[in-house]
């Protein structure tokens, strides 16, 4: 027989290094951002990003993403089926069982509204809730890619992409699933459905950027860079920005028609989440902390254009 | 003074058959010569290890297993542009082949651009994919280094092979204990010469070649330490020069010179036959030898000559002062050696072969100076016009020690003895001060404005390579490295550590099964965990390899790289006290973490050491002066008045390494113990004198005055001599040496200071008149 590992977890380090440590997801609502990644790091800032404090955290595993429900409720999931919840606004979390399995993990959380929730993972893991997480279903399917991200676009459609150039499509809140043939092989790690149009934007491995407009089929989008892109988000002005290699990432225009590199700070950081603040502010969560760009640092890069 | 029948009965046996003596002795002193010839420098890396310290132990048992800490590290640096020319190429290229072909290279070790087993990967659509960075079919075209710097940017080599800014690149090696060819121990200093001449052809007005590594310390050190050689000879004419000045007479310096140079041949030649060899430290040994003789040397010629001036034969004064100084002078040398012996208490073998050294070389003074020289004084016949040229000088000289004698005046003395305490305290609160440890960066041997630290600073500004690294050794069971439960602590552990001040990275291999980990997951930063299926983690630590130095082959020894921000003291504690307690509070049967490899680690030991060797060091050496002195002279007063002012010195010795920057190390250490076992010579002479006067029923300001007469140049002259002998090593390109004979030259001066100054003032206020 295989020697089975020991499940072992115990509360987070209050690390003076935490907000320079691998950060991985990130969240935010009004001037609050809640920042999440491994060893159970949580941190939060009440400024739109100027300072970042860590809370205490039940768990050392790895947290994947974070989803802020509204001013009380907060979930995270994780590695090792870790999920957490806070109903303070942050300040404090306790572990919620949805499955006990050390070799599952959670990759992203997606609450629609106060009731309704996702969380997918690992090998085709994904469970759904209707009643603010207190119950949670797992929906078996045949396939079980991993599941990289789920989101929602402002007309309700649910978008879910992962291995094997998985992107399904629900019209009904997740009731049923649809998927489409995205004509590629390889993983997308993220899905940016864009607000003002019904485009979404699809990215992955080695620079890969497709866009997707309803009725017409994916069309691939040309990249100025090789790297994988693990995260994208849609500022208020339009533009995108998606997470890419070390020191850098694409600035998208034209609704994701034209991207461009944009340089982070901190040349050897490697972005894995971006969250536009309240101010403006972007705020990028990497594997040596989080950075936050002002609006004015990203407009200047819009001359460039 | 005990005037014992022992001396005048050794005296008349001496003297009876003094040509014999002279012959055996003489003989005796060829011979020595002749195996002092033979001395060989033996600057082995393990005689500055602590013995039987527990870090070391660790280190020793772990060393066989990561023996790749014999590192050599070539750098060639343009001091303009970028590397990615033909020409730069070319000459990486040979530097590779040329680092291949030098002995004692581990061959598979050898690491460049060139080399095969630099490689990047890409992580594409099916997995991982990759290839040599400089490809097989390199041609030097510009096409060529266009795709090699394309490859570099995609390896892990970013920073490591080649600077981040592309201004360098360097080529590794670690070098093998054993030279697989010849089968020889390797040669370090061969690798070093051969280093250096690597550097010599390879470095241009656009190209600087920078070398870092062991066996390049330890050639630079022993160059060094031979330059040496050349203060020694500085040392020999400038010493010549003040004895002539004392003596007034050539034939008066030739011989207490001359029985000097001989005790440091019977040293040498001695340590020849024990089986030592010389080291930077023990090299200095000699210069201390040389002086004391030549100080013991002055006062037997002084007693000689006064003996003369009596009107006595010269074999007779020649017996007269072997039998008064035979006891006085025996006593402060037997002190100077129990001073040295208590060194032995640092358990370093290069001190303890300093402690060894200076004990035999103090002992041979009492044969050459006590005995041997005043065997030959004995055929002396000085002519009359010496006598009364001497005897003029006398005057002079009476003259000045008339006036400093005023010390010992009552209310002077109230103020001498005043102002000395105020040093006292002043010194002491500054003594609490000095730091345990190496203050300053780079290499502590050598002076921080050497190539080789500048080296140091030039690699470690342009590469991510930190050079102050302490190793802590992750103790587990067989396959610990695929437990989860086991790799998942040692995550923690170099999270913990990570987070410590001072600690600029943490190399662990859970650190890096995360990375690989992450790597199998097509680079995607979330995967960046251990995994907790055994399988998955076996795949992930299996890529690691046992040359990285983080595993063992069966997983059971897992060494985490700390790498700090600097070597201090504190930092070094900071770092050791985390593990302590992480050990104390998360070390179970299955899993230990322990301390030390690396040369903050050893730096760990070596702190230790010296803290717990520093307070007993004192004690025992100024027992060792306070027994002595007491079993002289049976006289508390006495023992007081000459313990004092050594403790006051000591004191300031202190103060002079706060002030200064000089750190508490095994190097410095003993000085103390060297300064205050020498500097009890002039009291013991000076109150032999008072004494003697005494006894003659001279009142006590007078006995202190004739006493001053006495011995009171001679004090002078052999602090002045003392100075100049350790004095030069402040010119060393060796950063120890320089630091001792500046703490050594402070503590023989201020010890002849004190002696005329503050001797006969405390002495004023315990004696009646």
């Amino acid at each position: 027989m295989k020697p089975v590992a020991e499940k072992i977890d115990g509360p987070s380090l209050i690390a003076s290094l935490a907000n320079h440590s691998l950060l991985l997801g990130i969240d935010g609502e009004a001037g609050r951002s809640i920042a999440v990644g491994e060893r159970g790091h949580i941190l939060l800032t009440e400024n739109n990003g100027k300072n970042w404090i860590q809370k205490k955290s039940p768990t050392r595993r790895t947290l994947n993403s974070v989803c802020i429900v509204d001013q009380k409720t907060i979930w995270i999931v994780g590695h090792q089926s870790t999920v957490l919840r806070s109903q303070d606004g942050g300040e404090n979390w306790t572990k919620i069982q949805v499955l006990d399995d050390p070799e599952t993990s959670f990759l992203d959380v997606l609450f629609v509204d106060s009731s309704r929730g996702f969380i997918v993972g690992s090998y085709g893991k994904y469970f759904s809730t209707i009643d603010g997480g207190e119950t949670w279903v797992e929906n078996e399917q045949e396939d079980d890619p991993h599941f990289y991200q789920i989101a929602s676009q402002p007309n309700g459609v649910l978008w879910m992409v992962g291995e094997f150039g998985t992107v399904w499509k629900s019209n009904n809140q997740g009731e049923s699933w649809e998927p489409l043939d995205s004509q590629y092989d390889g993983t997308f790690f993220g899905v940016v459905p864009l607000n003002k149009s019904s485009s979404i934007i699809l990215h992955g491995l080695q620079g890969n950027i497709f866009r997707f407009k309803k009725g017409s089929i994916l069309k691939k989008i040309e990249s100025p860079t090789n790297a994988i892109l693990q995260r994208g988000v849609q500022l208020k002005d339009g533009r995108l920005v998606l997470a890419a290699g070390a020191g850098e990432m694409l600035l998208g225009a034209r609704d994701g028609r034209l991207f461009q590199v944009l340089a982070l700070f901190d040349k050897t950081a490697v972005p894995t989440d971006l969250w536009q603040a309240e101010d403006g502010s972007l705020l990028v969560t990497t594997d040596r902390g989080v950075f936050r760009m002002t609006l004015d640092e990203l407009n200047k890069s819009r001359l460039d254009d | 003074m005990i005037k014992s029948s022992f001396s005048f009965w050794v005296e008349q046996w001496l003297f009876r058959h003094r040509v014999r003596f002279l012959v055996f002795f003489l003989v005796l002193t060829a011979l020595f010569l002749g195996f002092a010839t033979q001395t060989k420098v033996d600057a082995r890396f393990e005689k500055q290890l602590p013995l039987g310290h527990e870090y070391i132990q660790k280190f020793r048992e772990f060393e066989s297993e990561f023996g790749g800490a014999n590192r050599v590290v070539l750098a060639m640096i343009v001091e303009e542009g970028e590397i990615f020319n033909e020409d730069y190429f070319n000459k990486l290229d040979s530097l590779t082949k040329d680092v291949y072909a030098m002995p004692g290279v581990d061959q598979a070790s050898v690491t460049s651009l060139f080399t095969p087993n630099v490689r990047f990967t890409e992580v594409v659509e099916d997995g991982f994919t990759g290839g040599n960075v400089v490809p097989a079919d390199f041609a030097n075209t510009l096409q060529d280094l266009a795709k090699v710097k394309e490859n570099v940017l995609k390896s892990n080599y970013m920073g490591r092979l080649v600077t981040d800014s592309f201004n360098g690149a360097m080529v590794m090696a670690n070098l093998l204990d054993v030279d697989p060819d010849t089968k020889e121990p390797l040669d370090t200093f061969a690798v070093a010469r051969e280093l250096e001449s690597l550097r010599e052809k390879y470095e241009t007005e656009a190209i600087k070649v920078h070398v870092i590594g062991f066996a390049k310390v330890m050639g630079d050190i022993r160059d060094g330490a031979l330059n040496v050689i050349f203060f020694f000879c500085v040392t020999i004419v400038v010493t010549a020069l003040l004895v002539w000045f004392y003596s007034q007479s050539f034939l008066f310096s030739i011989l207490p010179m001359g029985c000097s140079l001989a005790a440091v041949a019977w040293q040498l030649g001695i340590i020849h036959l024990m089986g030592f060899g010389i080291d930077p430290m023990s090299i200095l040994v000699p210069f201390l030898v040389f002086a004391i003789g030549v100080s013991h040397g002055v006062q037997m010629v002084r007693v000689f000559r006064d003996q003369l001036f009596h009107g006595e034969e010269a074999s007779v004064a020649a017996r007269k002062a072997f039998s008064e100084l035979l006891i006085p002078g025996g006593v402060a040398l037997l002190t100077d050696t129990i001073g040295f012996i208590t060194i032995l208490l640092i358990p370093v073998p290069t001190i303890r072969e300093l402690a060894i050294a200076a004990s035999v070389g103090v002992a041979a003074i009492i044969v050459t100076n006590l005995i041997l020289l005043p065997l030959l004084l004995s055929y002396q016949k000085p002519s009359h016009e010496y006598r009364e040229r001497v005897a003029k000088r006398k005057v002079k000289t009476k003259k000045f020690w008339h006036k400093v004698s005023v010390v010992s005046e009552r209310r002077m003395a109230k103020g001498l003895v005043v102002i000395g305490a105020l040093l006292f305290v002043f010194g002491f609160d500054q003594a609490t001060r000095v730091e345990v440890g190496d203050l300053h960066e780079g290499v502590p041997e050598l002076r921080s404005d050497s190539r080789y630290n500048q080296d140091t600073a030039a690699i470690t500004d342009n590469f991510n390579l930190g050079v102050d690294v302490l190793i802590a050794f992750v103790e587990t069971v067989k396959d610990g490295s695929v437990d989860y439960k086991v790799m998942e602590l040692l995550d923690r552990f170099e999270w913990r550590l990570k987070n410590i001040e001072g600690v600029k990275s943490v190399l662990g291999l859970a650190g890096m099964a995360r990375k690989i980990n992450s790597g199998y997951s097509e680079g995607i930063l979330k995967w960046q965990v251990l995994p907790f299926n055994r399988d998955m983690l076996a795949q992930a630590v299996g890529r690691v390899e046992t040359s990285t130095g983080l595993t063992n082959l069966d997983g059971s020894v897992l060494p985490v790289m700390i790498f700090l921000e600097d070597h201090k003291a504190e930092t070094i504690r900071r770092v050791v006290t985390a593990v302590k307690e992480f050990e104390n509070n998360y070390g179970y049967k299955n899993v230990h973490f322990s301390l030390a490899g690396g040369n903050a680690g050893i730096m760990a030991a070596s702190n230790e050491v010296v803290r717990n060797a520093q307070f007993p060091i004192l004690i025992y050496v100024f027992s060792a002066v306070i027994l002595l002195c007491f079993a002289s002279f049976r006289s508390v007063k006495i023992v007081t008045c000459i313990v004092l002012p050594l403790a006051l010195v000591s004191v300031l010795a202190h103060t002079l390494m706060f002030w200064m920057e000089i750190g508490l190390k095994t190097s410095t250490l003993p000085v103390v113990a060297l300064g205050v076992g020498e500097g009890v010579d002039y009291g013991i002479y000076l109150f032999s004198c008072f004494i003697a006067q005494r006894r003659k029923g001279l009142a006590f300001a007078d006995a202190i005055e004739a006493a001053m007469q006495q011995a009171g140049s001679a004090i002078v002259f052999t602090g002045l001599t003392l100075s100049v002998g350790v004095g030069t090593w402040a010119f060393s390109t060796l950063q120890i040496q320089a630091d001792m004979g500046i703490l050594l030259m402070f503590m023989f001066l201020m010890n002849m200071v004190c002696a005329i100054v503050l001797i006969p003032a405390i002495a004023r206020l315990l004696f009646r008149s």
